[in-house]
């Protein structure tokens, strides 16, 4: 006990609440985090734990993967997921901008639309997928549909309470400006949101790639959901394992282009993050 | 809308509140209406620095948001340049306690800001802008961003930007109080010495005395529950005198009797306000 105290108080600050981590230590800290969890894998794989059928190294994973792209036109998939993604979220983006802007800028807009939407959120997507199939049948349009209501109404939240937290002085200076009424909501309450708005997009972006693997699940011929239900026929767990990390790799490439997005589109919000 | 030609030249810039009142609907269902202003009337010709003195809660802050057409008159009429207040615009600017730049916008794109809206010819808009820009000193800062600005420096942009768009009066909530002693000060004698070049009509909230006493031309003490216009105070001494500094200021004798004659009034305020909550 007390040895630990003597050897814990001068580096006790190195773990202390709140205290900011400089880059280089991030850098360790994370590449450290991602070795011992990869090499704990690759150990537990090749100790013959489980057979290693059933449970493949992280090596054969990777080669797997390479396989696929260099065999199975796997990019194809890739493509369609993809574009799965970007067309259902764009739609779902496209519908809740206009409605949550709304509903954050005006009050009595919010009084009439907040008791229907509300409570959608909390209908789970996939329970529609038996509709959506008689509906639209198996192809693209239900997955999309599903997608879409995968995200719809949290984006409509999500931007509804952001733009209700522009503050009121910046929209009453535009006021005693001059501004009309159009001029307040598109060139104050909207573009004061905006960074938010792309912060919204990047994490409701991530909730529409946990869908789209159960849209393609159900009934698909291709996308990376598909090849993964495809492998797992021929248990092919080294084949499912490359999907799930294809689609990780997917989603964090989306993510960090949103932040470069959101780097690019707003100079002047970089400052505030630098500030520890 | 606002401009100087398209009304007669002897009522520009003048203020008038005619007998306002404020009146806030109860809380509760069956409960009167709270009364936060009672007619009051204050008038400001042009170029005149007004100043709304008074303990919190007196509704001073109220009133100029009345006249900024932010807040809706129960009873009474405010005029500016002899048309009267139905909501807020241009020929009224004002500027905020809190930081109000728009955080998207370089210094002198915020300083722009009126002109742009109001759709000014660029050419006449950068001249404008450069002008502006100048008088407060932020030219070297012009293409940053207010992020990177101190607080004063925030608070000169947003003078600025209300100024830049050629408002018939000047309306300032306390635009001071979130500065130190020092740039505070600063800030006092650098709008005094735009607005008299200027010409603008001022009406300011302040709970600062020495501010109240340094800046008004006319100073109008409220007391409070409700609001009341209590006494309307004109500094005897000259502006010129006045203004040249806050040590020649105090060194005036009849400084001194005028500030502790306010105190006096407002500690009474104060003491009467113990009285009622107790």
């Amino acid at each position: 006990m007390y040895i630990w105290r003597r050897q814990s108080k001068p580096r006790a600050v190195r773990i202390a609440f709140q205290r900011p981590v400089s880059v280089t230590q991030r850098v360790v800290l994370g590449t450290a985090a991602w070795l011992i969890f990869l090499g704990a894998w690759q150990y537990a794989a090749t100790a013959d734990l489980a057979p290693q059928r059933l449970f493949p190294p992280p090596t054969q994973v990777l080669s797997a993967l390479e396989n696929l792209f260099r065999e199975q036109a796997f990019h194809a998939d890739v493509l369609a997921s993809l574009r799965r993604v970007a067309i259902s979220f764009a739609l779902a983006f496209a519908f809740a901008l206009p409605l949550g802007l709304f509903m954050g800028a005006f009050p009595v807009v919010a009084a009439f639309f907040n008791p229907l939407v509300s409570p959608f959120r909390y209908l789970p997507a996939p329970a529609f997928i038996p509709l959506l199939l008689m509906w639209l049948g198996a192809g693209d349009t239900q997955k999309i549909a599903l997608l879409f209501l995968g995200v719809v109404w949290f984006l409509v939240t999500l931007i509804a309470d952001h733009v209700r937290s522009v503050r009121m002085e910046l929209i009453e200076t535009a006021l005693t400006l001059g501004a009309s009424t159009r001029q307040v909501l598109g060139g104050v309450v909207f573009r004061a949101s905006l960074p938010g708005l792309v912060d919204i997009a990047r994490q409701m972006l991530a909730v529409s790639w946990t869908y789209l693997i159960i849209a393609e699940i159900v009934a698909a011929t291709d996308g990376v959901g598909a090849m993964i239900m495809r492998a797992r026929r021929f248990v092919r767990v080294d084949e499912v394992m490359a999907g799930i990390v294809m689609i990780g790799i997917l989603g964090l490439l989306l993510d960090l282009l949103f932040r470069l997005l959101h780097w690019k589109l707003f100079p002047y919000a970089r400052q505030r993050s630098r500030k520890p | 809308m606002a401009h100087p030609e398209s009304h007669t030249s002897s009522e520009f810039g003048e203020l008038r509140i005619g007998a306002v009142s404020k009146r806030y609907p109860g809380a509760n269902r069956g409960e009167p209406p709270r009364l936060a202003l009672e007619s009051v009337s204050f008038d400001l010709q042009r170029g005149a620095m007004g100043v709304l003195l008074g303990p919190s809660g007196c509704g001073k802050s109220t009133l100029l948001r009345m006249v900024a057409g932010l807040e809706s008159i129960s009873e009474g009429r405010i005029t500016v340049s002899g048309r009267e207040v139905t909501g807020p615009g241009r020929d009224r600017g004002m500027v905020f306690q809190t930081y109000t730049s728009f955080p998207w916008l370089t210094v002198e794109e915020n300083v722009g800001y009126g002109l742009r809206i109001n759709s000014s010819a660029a050419g006449r808009r950068s001249g404008v802008v450069d002008y502006f820009l100048d008088r407060i000193g932020l030219m070297p800062f012009r293409k940053a961003y207010p992020e990177q600005l101190s607080g004063g420096m925030r608070q000169r942009v947003a003078i600025a930007r209300a100024l830049a768009n050629q408002p018939d009066i000047l309306l300032m909530d306390e635009p001071f109080g979130a500065l130190d002693p020092e740039t505070r000060w600063q800030m006092q004698e650098l709008v005094l010495g735009i607005v008299h070049k200027e010409r603008m009509t001022v009406l300011m909230v302040t709970h600062d005395i020495e501010e109240a006493i340094f800046m008004g031309d006319r100073i109008a003490f409220f007391s409070r529950g409700p609001g009341r216009l209590l006494e309307i105070i004109e500094p005897t001494f000259g502006a010129d005198e006045r203004r040249l500094d806050k040590a020649a200021l105090k060194a005036i004798p009849d400084y001194g009797e005028m500030e502790s004659h306010i105190l006096q009034m407002m500690r009474a305020e104060g003491s009467r306000a113990s009285e009622q909550t107790a």
